[in-house]
């Protein structure tokens, strides 16, 4: 023994400063694994309050509304054909787990939201959510092909959500409808994405 | 696409699914006739619109706390997420929230608590030994509420509290109960008196049969010295008055003759101002003196009918002379009065002796009883004896002072009066103490207009009572006048 350590002190000193670099390394990693955790659930949490906040603003709508134009609007327009249902995204959940293309759908979905919406506290906390969506897909998909340019990316119909009058009743409870049904599909994704990433077994986010 | 099952139960129905459709797409079903395709009528939906989860299961509570005194308990309640949903749960497809409801059984209204995700609720401030009615139902976050689950019923029971109470309650009542007793077992005496007043015994008021005993006679005396007329304040309208009523009513009309009404006697003004019932409540059916009282009581009319009167008036004589009268007034109290044995054809009443008397008053009562007997023979007519009696008492040569005998006799007017101080002297020698006078002043008139007399003086005014006598017809002979002068 008494020998060993006379002998190799120095290897044990390369086997010590090589495990804290592994070690260290390994923090780091978690470290940003944890950031990125952080960071998933509170775009998660965020996108949830959007959906709420969809939802609260359809109810007081449909509130306000007179029963003869709610019989006109459940008549003669499908209920919402919003922008987001010609975007490919993953329409089941079986697909939403396997698929890994939800965080794009995401992001473009908030982008048409917030290009079209008029409330400005709804547009800030959508370029929020925005921005908080693209970080994550760099941090966590790395090479993504698909990431381009924001602005880059056509819209179809993006005349829809651009033409709004304020006294259109038909437009504005559409694009309220809309509103509301984009928020939960992207709360849906991102939240079935986080769940698969923590490796919790009930994921009760 | 056409509707992929009819429904064969219920008329006019289509039936579609999951499989059907796919969730945030929008859908149109329309009404349609079969040949012409006339669309009747149409209406679009989203999946997510329209659907609604299933009610939670497993409900179960837990106390969470209680207070001190048992009344007020927090609980939980908790539930399992409908099993249908369990998995996309897991998976974070969808997100249910959970809306709890609770209520008092019998109560309409219900509590609604809001709880979020978690599935389980925390309800605070509810009352022991009241049921309660809980249920729960779940929903996707913007979307429709499900079906409630099935409620349950809590009942918690105020046992604890309830034990400590009873406990002091009936210590309570026990140490009540034990002061009760000691208070009665030690004012024993009180509480029989004043629950169970005694019962007064028969008495004559204003006698004491105590201070009879002791020989104070004067209040005795008083009382029954007077006419039994005159004595106003005995006889009350109350029909409660302590003492005995003398049934005199034969003997009366003669008694009234020998009113002898003698020195002694006479006190009814003075006795009225100074009555008093001292005996109130002694002579009672547990008083052991009272058969004694008795005897004495029963001696007292006796004697009165028997010596015309006054018998009290000899007691007052005693004291007066105390030196040599008391000893004599012992003997003499107990035998103040003497029964009447018999009646004789004259209306004499005869005298039993008394077993106390001594021999030589025996003797002495013996030649007295035939002076008595002589005495008593009096007519309704007043004044006209005195010369019998005069010499019939002055026969006997005893002891009995001629000199007071005849002094006596002076009060002519009132015969009766006369006799009384005579016979007083002859049938009681004891009393008529040699150096006692014989001589009293008239202190009022009873009702047959016989005098009263007042009781003896000593021997210096005995000749200004001589000479008081207001009687009209009153003379003095010349020779008694000699007698009177000490």
């Amino acid at each position: 023994m008494l020998q060993m350590k006379n002998k190799c002190p120095s290897f044990f000193l390369l086997a010590l400063v090589l495990l804290s670099v592994v070690l260290v390394s390994l923090l780091v990693n978690q470290g940003r694994a944890s950031d990125n955790q952080r960071l998933f659930n509170n775009v998660v949490v965020r996108v949830q309050h959007l959906h709420q906040l969809a939802a609260k603003m359809i109810n007081d709508f449909d509130d306000n509304l007179l029963p003869e134009d709610r019989r006109l609007l459940s008549k003669t327009i499908p209920m919402s054909f919003c922008i987001s249902d010609y975007i490919e995204a993953p329409t089941g959940k079986d697909e939403a787990q396997r698929s890994s293309s939800w965080e794009l759908a995401s992001q473009i979905l908030s982008r048409t939201v917030s290009n079209s919406l008029t409330a400005n506290q709804i547009n800030e906390k959508l370029a929020d959510l925005k921005m908080g969506i693209s970080v994550l897909i760099k941090g966590c998909l790395d090479g993504q092909p698909n990431m381009d340019d924001n602005d880059s990316l056509p819209l179809p119909f993006e005349d829809f959500y651009l033409t709004t009058e304020d006294n259109d009743l038909t437009k504005n409870f559409r694009l309220l409808a809309c509103f509301k049904k984009d928020m939960h599909k992207v709360e849906t994704y991102l939240r079935v994405a986080n769940c698969r990433r923590s490796l919790d077994s009930n994921c009760t986010l | 696409m056409e509707c992929p099952s009819y429904s064969s139960v219920r008329k006019n129905e289509c039936f579609f699914d999951s499989s059907n459709t796919i969730i945030w797409y929008p859908y149109v079903v329309q009404l349609r006739s079969r040949s012409p395709d006339v669309v009747y009528d149409e209406m679009s939906f989203n999946v997510e619109d329209i659907v609604f989860p299933d009610p939670p299961v497993g409900l179960n509570w837990t106390v969470l706390s209680m207070g001190s005194d048992g009344l007020i308990y927090d609980m939980v309640v908790s539930w399992d997420p409908p099993p249908s949903a369990a998995e996309n749960l897991k998976t974070g497809w969808i997100l249910l929230v959970y809306e709890t409801q609770y209520r008092e059984k019998g109560s309409d209204q219900w509590n609604s608590m809001d709880n979020g995700k978690d599935t389980q609720a925390y309800i605070y401030g509810l009352s022991s030994n009241t049921e309660y009615e809980v249920r729960v139902r779940s929903k996707m976050r913007g979307y429709n509420f499900g079906v409630f689950s099935d409620s349950i019923f809590i009942l918690i029971p105020n046992k604890e509290s309830r034990i400590p109470i009873t406990a002091v309650l009936v210590f309570a009542a026990v140490g009540i109960t034990i002061v009760l007793m000691v208070v009665v077992v030690s004012r024993q005496q009180k509480l029989m008196v004043i629950f169970l007043p005694p019962v007064p015994g028969p008495k004559i008021k204003g006698i004491d049969p105590v201070l009879l005993q002791k020989g104070q006679l004067s209040e005795f005396t008083s009382i029954l010295g007077t006419h039994p007329g005159l004595r106003p304040e005995l006889y009350s309208s109350d029909p409660w008055v302590e003492f005995i009523e003398v049934d005199i009513d034969e003997p009366h009309e003669s008694q009234e003759e020998l009113l002898i009404a003698d020195s002694p006697v006479s006190d009814s003004p003075q006795m009225s101002s100074s009555f008093r019932d001292d005996d109130s409540g002694r002579a009672s059916c547990c008083d052991p003196d009272l058969s004694d009282h008795d005897q004495t009581d029963l001696h007292h009319p006796s004697a009165s009918s028997h010596d015309g009167f006054h018998p009290l008036s000899r007691a007052q004589s005693g004291p007066q002379q105390p030196a040599a009268v008391c000893p004599q007034d012992n003997t003499w109290s107990n035998n103040l009065y003497s029964q009447v044995s018999d009646v004789t054809h004259r209306g004499e009443v005869v005298l039993s002796p008394e077993e106390q008397e001594t021999m030589a008053l025996k003797d002495e009562d013996h030649k007295k009883r035939k002076e008595i007997q002589q005495l008593v023979v009096i007519p309704d007519e007043r004044g006209y004896t005195s010369e019998f009696v005069a010499g019939a008492i002055s026969a006997p040569t005893d002891q009995l002072q001629s000199q007071e005998q005849h002094g006596a006799f002076r009060d002519i007017q009132n015969l009766s009066t006369d006799m009384v101080t005579s016979t007083q002297s002859s049938a009681f020698p004891i009393l008529a103490n040699p150096t006692s006078p014989e001589y009293t002043m008239v202190d009022s008139v009873d009702w047959k207009n016989s005098l009263l007399l007042k009781p003896n003086t000593p021997t210096a005014p005995h000749k200004a009572a001589v000479k008081t006598f207001p009687t009209p017809e009153g003379y003095l002979t010349p020779d008694l006048l000699d007698n009177i002068t000490p």
